[in-house]
């Protein structure tokens, strides 16, 4: 084959997915059968079908994806366990007497829930339950209450653990040690932005959010113990991942372990909670092994056909500045995370982007922050973030959507102005791992 | 549309020979389906407690468990592939609706059948394909390096877990189809 022809069938690979995909295809399943379209059109049809036959398998027994079910579960018993309520009653008595303050609680609970659980919208719908009926009390408006959550909701997945950073290890085979910690310190960094958005927005309308009772400083500080669960869980998972006490497989069950001891000490375990939690972390495991099955076939192809290469060269006789580059990818990352799951976007475009960012001399710590950012902007960007839409079902439709989005609109901002300072400053990704793994 | 053929008993009027083999279909994948998951939780938390005690015999006891790694493996194919067919039978997956959203509700219809038609083929290949490479393993005798279990009995799991999976898919493509011919 030469090199144009190659081309061109990778060309001819990404349209089927995308028109399989926009047709309402299952994104793994579309991503599947253009993959073994692809590689038969560049190898031929023996070599397609055992790269499906040898793929499934293999995806199915990895090691490093072991961390998946586990980490899954750790969140979803960290929801289901009351250590987020926990954590909200805690920052209430600590914010609750600002104006706004219930909205400064959300955020900051959503920061430490996202401690111990990885995914944005189960983060978003936990919180929604836990916070939302307090805030209506106190006669927030459902624009800011709403925006609190979804916005805040989004910090699970940039403060480590992730899954959406395992995915991107496991695309881009970087250490998922050093991956978690470069979220730390651009989820704090944000978190704190959302705070100071919030005291402003409160400042200059009153209306939006009125003042909780303030309470004494003992009563503050007993009720700090709310926030020992996830801080615990949090110090020893990492803590132990990071001294290299156990492997990231090990990390996630330890994780899923503590956060169920810590669920019986606060009196929030049942059987039949746990039994919930496992299914419902098989199930999201089933749906997020699938994609990966079909995004290690399309990768598979895409590598076959040398797309990345052919994109590189095509970049570097553009002569376009690498932070252009950097806004076209992220731009797109927004336009694809408005309409399917972070996942999904992870799977399908790191194969032919990281390789192209990576030519162009950025860390790949630092993209990993700023795609999985990127990617949580366009989850709640109108007119169709899904997260927004995901919500808006479970309140059965009882606030609309132009609410909701209305409310995430200054959170926007502030999360794109986030974005900028990461692209300038990328030490606020790299700095963390580089002190605590200095050979990384 | 298994409503529909109930429904049709009800009022006296035969079900379809589609809905029939819906319903037939619904029977036999919803019990199956969910038992295994059921399974497949379970050795999800199984997981769970092996990787703890792994962690204690070796660091508090200096006695490492053998072969935790390839466990840990093994158990991955289990939990997949048992929950693959519940989480599709439960409606999860993950597609983008923003252009059929788009679509008249008679051409939505239209395309969502012949997009399961072509998930459906998709599956089927991927059915036949793990069956050889199971076969091809067993008959190679392929084992885990550490605890020498056999392999092939996992890749039949995975071969089930892809076959139930694709009977998911035929009873969705049955239902998007008898909704299209019946109007």
């Amino acid at each position: 084959m030469t090199e144009l022809s190659l081309q061109l069938i990778g060309l001819i690979g990404i349209v089927v997915f995308l028109i399989l995909m926009f047709l309402k295809m299952h994104v793994g399943l579309a991503l599947l059968l253009s993959g073994f379209i692809g590689i038969t059109l560049s190898r031929g049809l023996t070599p397609a079908l055992s790269t499906i036959g040898t793929s499934i398998y293999r995806v199915g027994s990895s090691e490093y994806l072991a961390v998946i079910p586990l980490f899954i579960l750790m969140g979803i018993l960290a929801g289901s366990g009351g250590l987020s309520k926990n954590a909200y009653i805690a920052f209430n008595k600590w914010f609750g007497h600002l104006r706004g303050g219930l909205a400064m609680a959300t955020i900051a609970t959503c920061a430490a829930f996202g401690a111990v659980c990885g995914d944005n919208l189960s983060a978003a719908i936990t919180m929604t339950k836990a916070v939302l009926p307090e805030m209506r009390k106190y006669g927030y408006s459902d624009e800011l209450s709403l925006g609190a959550i979804v916005c805040g909701g989004s910090l699970g997945i940039l403060i480590p653990p992730s899954t959406a950073f395992i995915l991107y290890g496991f695309v881009t085979e970087t250490a998922i040690g050093a991956l978690f910690i470069s979220g730390i310190l651009p989820g704090i960094l944000l978190t704190c932005m959302f705070l100071l958005q919030i005291y402003i927005q409160c400042k200059i309308n009153p209306a939006l959010a009125q003042k909780a009772p303030a309470v004494s400083w003992k009563e503050r500080l007993i009720a700090t113990k709310g926030i020992f669960g996830i801080a615990i869980v949090f110090i020893i998972v990492m803590g132990g991942l990071l001294a290299g006490f156990f492997t990231p497989s090990e990390a996630g069950a330890v994780g899923a372990f503590a956060v169920l001891i810590v669920s019986i000490i606060f009196r929030e375990a049942e059987l039949k909670m746990v039994g919930n939690s496992l299914l419902e972390a098989g199930k999201l495991t089933a749906m997020v092994m699938l994609l990966i099955i079909g995004a290690t076939v399309f990768s598979f192809f895409l590598t076959t056909a040398e797309m990345a290469q052919a994109f590189i060269s095509i970049i570097e006789g553009l002569t376009l500045n690498r932070y252009v580059v950097m806004t076209i990818i992220l731009f797109v990352y927004l336009l694809f995370g408005a309409f399917t799951h972070i996942w999904a976007v992870l799977l399908i475009t790191l194969p032919i982007f990281f390789p192209i960012i990576t030519s162009l001399g950025f860390d790949p710590l630092q993209f990993g922050v700023l795609c999985v950012l990127t990617i949580m902007i366009g989850c709640i960007t109108p007119p169709v973030g899904v997260v927004v839409f995901a919500l808006a079902g479970m309140l059965r439709n009882e606030v609309p959507f132009s609410t909701i989005f209305r409310g995430c609109a200054p959170f926007l901002l502030t999360m794109l102005l986030c974005v900028v300072i990461l692209v300038a400053f990328p030490q606020i990704s790299t700095a963390l791992p580089d002190l605590m793994i200095p050979f990384r | 549309m298994i409503e529909k053929a109930a429904n049709g008993i009800k009022s006296g009027t035969p079900p379809s020979y589609i809905g029939k083999t819906i319903s037939y279909l619904d029977r036999i994948m919803t019990p199956v389906s969910t038992y295994i998951a059921y399974i497949g939780a379970a050795i999800l938390g199984a997981l769970v407690m092996m990787l703890m005690y792994s962690i204690v015999a070796r660091r508090l006891f200096d006695a490492p468990l053998r072969g935790s790694m390839e466990m840990t493996e093994l158990s991955l194919v289990l939990i997949t592939f048992f929950m693959l067919a519940y989480d599709s039978l439960k409606g999860e997956s993950v597609i983008v609706e923003i252009v059929t959203y788009l679509f008249p509700k008679r051409t939505k219809e239209i395309t969502a059948t012949v997009v399961l038609f072509i998930a459906l083929a998709t599956l089927c290949m991927a059915s036949r394909q793990i069956v050889i490479q199971a076969i091809k393993v067993q008959n190679y005798g392929q084992t885990t390096p550490i605890l020498h279990i056999p392999i092939f009995p996992f890749l039949y799991v995975t071969a089930f877990g892809i076959i139930l999976l694709t009977l998911v898919y035929l009873k969705h493509f049955l239902h998007s189809l008898d909704m299209v011919i019946s109007k």
